[in-house]
């Protein structure tokens, strides 16, 4: 197979995907319910 | 230069009963290649021609599926009464690869380091079946014939029209999988 003359050179290296981690949330404290006395 | 994406090409086989050989007879076990310099020249392959007797080293593919239809297979050696009579010869498949590492580009073609094959059209005596998917091309480039007809996923019987009518239809499944996302490919295919 004759592909003619060489043009030029390729570097192909696929990126792999990174899928960033999602952040820790804070703990949230629920406030105390008031109950009318 | 670098690329993030594949370099997409295009190649032919010839099928025989155990399995799929390139143009110069060299058995792929498996739709995937890494190419070696047979010549056992040091350095990165594929050699630059310079640093390589030619024809030089690497996974060879053509840029234009309309040239391969018409330097392989069928139009070089078939005629339209060959077609007719076509039950004694072989079969062959034209497919579409995804080139990766160091791809030497050429006019009309490429060398590369690794090429990876995403879709073929197996074209037989009056028949054409796609296939496509990693599991379905592991099985065909593993032992082609006893489950072709299953692994395909688009079966054309009774080709008429010949192989100059044929190959449009080649050449058309093999642009269209030349455009198609890989990633997309892979969800839908499995």
């Amino acid at each position: 197979m004759d592909l003619g003359e060489e043009q030029r050179v390729i570097e192909v290296e696929p990126e792999p995907l990174v899928v960033p981690e999602p952040e820790p949330s804070e703990p949230v404290e629920a406030e105390p319910v008031r109950t009318p006395a | 230069m670098w690329s993030p994406r594949p370099v997409v090409g295009f190649r032919y086989w010839r099928i025989d009963v155990d399995g799929l050989y390139g143009v110069r007879g060299y058995r792929w076990p498996e739709p995937r290649l890494d190419a070696v310099c047979r010549r056992g020249i040091a350095g990165e392959v594929p050699h630059l021609t310079g640093d390589c007797r030619r024809p030089p080293c690497g996974v060879y593919a053509l840029k234009d599926p309309q040239m391969l239809v018409t330097s392989f297979g069928r139009d070089s050696s078939w005629s339209s009464l060959m077609w007719l009579h076509a039950p004694l010869l072989e079969p062959g498949a034209y497919g579409v690869v995804e080139l990766t590492g160091r791809v030497v580009e050429h006019e009309r073609g490429y060398r590369a380091a690794r090429a990876s094959v995403r879709s073929i059209i197996v074209v037989g005596p009056r028949w054409m079946a796609h296939v496509t998917g990693k599991s379905q091309l592991d099985r065909v480039f593993a032992d082609p014939f006893p489950n072709l007809r299953s692994l395909a996923g688009e079966w054309i019987d009774d080709l008429r029209g010949g192989w100059q009518e044929a190959r449009l239809e080649v050449v058309r499944h093999l642009l269209e999988m030349a455009e198609e996302e890989p990633w997309i490919s892979a969800k839908s295919s499995g």
